[in-house]
C-alpha cells in the first residue's frame, strides 16, 4: 500500500476543487486556456485516433484469419507461433478500441461479437462445448457463424480452440471440425472489424454522423453532444481497465479462501499483462488527442500535474501487481494506489476538463449491473 | 394488466386526436409519411402510445421548486414500494395456501400471486441507480442471474454438474445440510431467513443468490427446460407434498420457500420505512444541493434505460440468443418485468401515479419543460417510443405467439427485431435524458475512487 499522508497540497488540491465545484461549466469556459472547439475535438478524435487503430485492427484480424488458416493446413510449430503473434496484436489492436462503446462498435452486436469479455458466468465455454458437441460443423464457415450467439463468434470463442491441448490445431482428422470453425471464426471476426470500418467511413456513416450534428440528426442535436461522446468514451476506458482489469486482482488473500475473481483479459493465452499495457497506451494516446488540458485555466494545473502523476503510475505498473521493466518510477504501485488512480482520472476528466470544455457527460452501458 | 393512469393518459389522447382534423406526422425512419388523426388511430397501438403521450406533454409550464420535486419523487418512491409491499405479502399468504395443501391450483395462485407482485416492483427500478441506499439493498430482492442449482436439484444434462467460475454452481442447499463457503462451512440443517441471506453473492459469485423474487420464482415454477420453444417452469406441486414428495427434501424446499417469502416481505418493509417522510432515503437526498437532487432522479432514470435494461437484461439475451439470459427465465414473465420498468421510469419522470396511495405533483419532467421545452420533449417522445417497443413486446408474449425467451432465439430474426428495437429505444431515451442532464447543467456522478473526494486516503501522484 502507498503511504497514506495528508500534505499541504493535497489540502489545497480539496480546497480548490470545493471552489470549482460551485461553478457552472460556463464559468469555467470563461477562464479556459484555450476557447473550447467541439466540432475540432470530434475531428480530432476522429482523424487521429479513431479511423487509424480501427484500420489496424482490420488489417490485423485479417493477417490473423491467414495464420489460423496456414496453421489448419500444416500444423507446423512456425506457423502456431505465427498464430500466437497475431493473436497476441489483434488481441492488443482491440484492446485500442474496445472503449468506444457507441455507433458502429455496438450496431449488431458487434463489440460483443468482437470480443465477449469479460465472462464471469463462464458463457463462453459453456456454450462452446455444447455447440462443438451437437452441431454439424463440417458446413460451418464465417457467414453460419455470424448468425450465432456472440460468444461463439469472437476472439474468446478462437482463443478457447487455440488453446485447447486436447486437439491442437492442424491437418490431423481429430482437429478436421476445429480447424473448421476456427476458420471460420477468424474470418467472421475480420468481416466483423471490415464492417466496423465501414459504420465509420460509408457516406452517412458515423463520422458524417458526429460531423454534423443537428436537429435532423437523429443522435447528434449539437456539436457538444458529438464532442461528449467521445469524452464518455474516455472515461468508459479508464472505468474498464479499473474496475475490470484491475479492481479484481485487488486481495489475493481472498483468492486463497475460495472466493472467486474475474479472470484477467485473454489469460488463457497469458495476455493480461500485454493487454493492460496495451489498454494503458491506447488510453493515454486518446487522451492525448482529444487534448481536454488545453481547456482548463491556468489556476488549474494542479489538474494536469495530478493527471501526470496518474499517467506515470499507470505505466509503471504491468497491471497485475508487478513493475513494468520501461517504468518512470523506481516503487512498484500496488494495485491499489493503480485503482485510485485510474479512477481519479477518470473523475477529473469527467468533472474539471468536461466542464471547462463546456461538455456534459451522460450515461453509458457500464452503468447497470 | 396496464397502469391505470398510462390508459388514462391514452384514452384522453385518443379521444382529442380522433375528434380532430389535425394531421400528425409519423416518425418513420424516412419521417416522410403524414396521416390524418382517425387513419393514425386505426395503426398499431404502439404507435399510438408515441404520439398520446407526446401529446400530453404540455410544451411549457411554470418553474417547480426543487423540494417540490423532491417531495413528490420520495412520495412516489414510498408509495411505490408501499405497493410492492403489499404485493408481496399477499403472495406470501398465497404461499401458505399452497404449502398448507399443495395441488395444482395452489400452486397455480401462488405463481400468479408472484406475477402480480412484480408489476408494482419494477416501477420501483428507476429509484435504484440514483440513490445508493437502494441500490446498496437491491440485491437482497432482484439479484439476477442466479445459478439456480444452488439451491434445489436441476436438469444436469442441460445444466450441467459444475463451473470453473462458480464452486456452489450444483451446491443444491435444499438437498445438503451443510456447505462449504471458502473457509467457512455454512450449518444448513435448518433453513431460515439467516442461512439462505448468507447465499447471497457467497464466494463473490454474484450469480450465487439465496433470496428474493428470483428466487423464489424457480421455487415456483423450476427450471424452463423448454430452451426456445415455448412453455415456462413446469415444477410439480408434489414438490412440496410431504406425503408424496417428488424431487426429494420437500421439508426443507418448504422451508425454504416461506423463509424467502417472509425476507422479501422484510426487505420491501425496510425499503417502506427508508422512504417514509423523514427517512434515511429521503434525508440522504435533501442534504445535498439541488442540483444534486435532481441529478439523482435523472441519473435513476438514465442509468435503468441504458447499461441495465438495454444492455444486461435485453441486449445480451438476444446476442447469446440464451434463453438463460432473460429476465424472468423460469416463469417467463419478463414481458411484463420489462415494460413495468419503463412504466415505472415514465412515472417518476412525470410525477404522477395511481397505486394505492395515489401521487401527483411538482416533476423533473415539468422543470425541463420550463427550462427547456425542446429538451423535455426529446425526453417525453423517447419514453413514449421506448414504451411503444415494450408494450409490442408484452402484447406478443401476451397473446401467446411468441413469449419472450423465443423472440431471442438464433434464427428467429422477427423475434430477434423485436427486442433490438426496444433496446435502440432504451439507449435514444438515456440520451434524450443526457440532453436534460445537459440544458439543466447537471453533473452525472461518477462513481468509483474516494482518491480526489478524499485525496488524504492515498499517497500523492508524484
Amino acid at each position: 500500500m502507498p503511504t497514506i499522508r495528508t500534505t499541504r497540497a493535497h489540502t489545497c488540491v480539496a480546497t480548490v476543487t470545493a471552489l470549482l465545484s460551485l461553478l457552472s461549466p460556463y464559468d469555467s469556459k470563461a477562464l479556459a486556456a484555450t476557447a473550447p472547439n467541439s466540432y475540432a475535438l470530434v475531428q480530432r478524435a476522429i482523424d487521429g485516433y479513431v479511423l487509424p487503430h480501427i484500420e489496424e485492427l482490420k488489417s490485423q484480424t485479417e493477417r490473423l484469419a491467414l495464420s489460423v488458416d496456414r496453421l489448419c493446413q500444416n500444423g507446423a510449430e512456425a506457423s502456431r507461433e505465427e498464430v500466437a503473434s497475431e493473436f497476441r496484436k489483434t488481441v492488443e489492436a482491440y484492446a485500442g478500441i474496445e472503449f468506444f462503446r457507441f455507433g458502429p462498435l455496438v450496431e449488431k452486436g458487434r463489440r460483443e461479437k468482437l470480443s465477449f469479455w469479460p465472462d464471469p458466468r463462464g458463457i463462453v465455454p459453456r456454450q462452446l462445448r455444447l455447440f462443438m458437441a451437437n452441431q454439424n460443423l463440417s458446413q460451418m464457415n464465417a457467414d453460419a457463424i455470424s448468425k450465432q450467439s456472440a460468444a461463439l463468434q469472437g476472439l474468446p470463442a478462437l482463443e478457447y480452440l487455440l488453446t485447447d491441448n486436447t486437439a491442437p490445431l492442424g491437418p490431423d482428422a481429430k482437429s478436421t471440425d476445429r480447424c473448421v470453425l476456427a476458420n471460420a471464426i477468424s474470418q467472421n471476426i475480420a468481416n466483423n472489424a471490415r464492417d466496423l470500418e465501414h459504420g465509420w467511413t460509408k457516406d452517412g456513416g458515423w463520422k458524417d454522423k458526429m460531423l454534423r450534428p443537428g436537429s435532423d440528426n437523429d443522435t447528434y442535436k449539437d456539436p457538444n453532444e458529438s464532442a461528449s461522446e467521445f469524452v464518455k468514451a474516455l472515461l468508459v476506458g479508464f472505468q474498464l481497465l479499473a474496475d475490470i482489469q484491475v479492481k479484481p486482482r485487488f486481495d489475493a488473500t481472498r483468492k486463497q479462501q475460495g472466493h472467486i475473481t474475474l479472470v484477467g483479459p485473454y489469460e488463457k493465452s497469458g495476455l493480461v499483462k500485454a493487454y493492460y499495457a496495451a489498454s494503458v497506451a491506447s488510453l493515454q494516446k486518446f487522451y492525448d488527442t482529444l487534448a481536454m488540458e488545453n481547456f482548463l485555466p491556468e489556476e488549474q494545473d494542479w489538474v494536469k500535474n495530478w493527471a501526470g502523476g496518474a499517467w506515470r503510475t499507470m505505466r509503471a505498473s504491468d497491471g497485475v501487481g508487478g513493475r513494468r521493466p520501461e517504468a518512470g518510477r523506481d516503487d512498484t504501485p500496488s494495485l491499489r494506489e493503480l485503482f485510485d488512480k485510474i479512477t481519479g482520472l477518470r473523475k477529473l476528466v469527467s468533472r474539471e476538463m468536461a466542464a471547462s470544455a463546456g461538455l456534459t457527460v451522460g450515461f453509458n452501458e457500464l452503468d447497470g449491473d | 394488466m396496464d397502469h391505470p393512469w398510462l390508459m388514462r393518459w391514452l384514452a384522453q389522447r385518443l379521444v382529442l386526436l380522433q375528434n380532430s382534423s389535425q394531421k400528425l406526422h409519423d416518425h418513420s425512419e424516412n419521417g416522410d409519411e403524414i396521416m390524418t388523426a382517425s387513419a393514425f388511430g386505426s395503426r398499431i397501438r404502439g404507435a399510438i402510445f408515441i404520439v398520446a403521450i407526446a401529446s400530453f406533454a404540455p410544451l411549457a409550464s411554470a418553474e417547480p421548486a426543487v423540494k417540490d420535486i423532491i417531495k413528490t419523487y420520495g412520495d412516489l418512491a414510498a408509495a411505490k414500494y408501499g405497493d410492492a409491499l403489499a404485493k408481496a405479502r399477499d403472495l406470501d399468504k398465497a404461499i401458505d395456501s399452497f404449502i398448507a395443501a399443495p395441488s395444482a391450483d395452489t400452486l397455480k395462485a401462488a405463481r400468479a400471486a408472484w406475477k402480480a407482485s412484480r408489476d408494482p416492483y419494477m416501477q420501483t427500478e428507476g429509484f435504484r441507480f440514483g440513490n445508493k441506499i437502494v441500490d446498496d439493498w437491491e440485491g437482497n430482492v432482484n439479484a439476477w442471474p442466479l445459478d439456480e442449482g444452488l439451491i434445489d436439484y436441476v436438469d444436469t444434462a442441460s445444466y450441467g454438474e459444475k463451473k470453473d467460475e462458480n464452486p456452489l454452481y450444483a451446491a443444491n442447499i435444499i438437498a445438503n445440510p451443510s456447505l462449504q463457503l471458502g473457509a467457512n462451512k455454512l450449518d444448513a440443517k435448518t433453513i431460515d431467513k439467516d442461512v439462505i441471506a448468507s447465499l447471497n453473492s457467497a464466494l463473490d459469485v454474484e450469480a450465487n443468490v439465496g433470496t428474493g423474487y428470483h428466487a423464489i420464482e424457480f421455487l415456483l415454477w423450476g427450471q424452463d427446460l423448454n430452451g426456445t420453444n415455448a412453455g415456462a417452469g413446469n415444477r410439480p406441486a408434489t414438490d412440496y407434498d410431504v406425503k408424496a414428495c417428488t424431487g426429494g427434501n420437500c421439508e426443507r424446499r418448504r422451508a425454504y420457500l416461506k423463509s424467502a417469502s417472509q425476507l422479501l416481505i422484510d426487505d420491501l418493509t425496510t425499503m417502506v420505512e427508508t422512504w417514509k417522510v423523514g427517512g434515511p432515503a429521503r434525508k440522504a437526498i435533501t442534504d445535498q444541493n439541488d442540483n444534486q437532487q435532481l441529478q439523482v432522479i435523472l441519473t435513476g432514470l438514465g442509468s435503468l434505460s441504458y447499461g441495465e435494461l438495454a444492455g444486461e437484461r435485453m441486449k445480451l439475451g438476444v446476442l447469446l440468443h440464451d434463453p438463460e439470459e432473460e429476465h424472468d427465465c423460469f416463469s417467463d414473465n419478463t414481458h411484463n418485468s420489462h415494460y413495468y420498468d419503463q412504466v415505472g421510469m415514465i412515472s417518476i419522470w412525470n410525477g404522477n401515479y395511481e397505486g394505492a396511495t395515489p401521487v401527483k405533483g411538482a416533476s423533473v419532467a415539468e422543470l425541463a419543460r420550463a427550462k427547456n421545452p425542446e429538451a423535455a420533449k426529446r425526453v417525453d417522445d423517447a419514453m413514449a417510443t421506448a414504451l411503444a417497443k415494450l408494450k409490442a413486446i408484452k402484447d406478443k408474449a401476451d397473446s401467446g405467439d411468441m413469449a419472450y425467451d423465443q423472440m431471442l432465439a438464433a434464427g428467429n430474426d422477427a423475434g430477434n427485431k423485436m427486442i433490438l428495437d426496444a433496446v435502440d429505444a432504451l439507449v435514444a431515451q438515456a440520451r434524450a435524458i443526457e440532453g436534460v442532464v445537459a440544458a439543466l447543467k447537471l453533473q452525472i456522478k461518477i462513481e468509483g475512487s474516494d482518491s480526489l473526494d478524499n485525496p488524504s486516503a492515498v499517497g500523492a501522484a508524484e
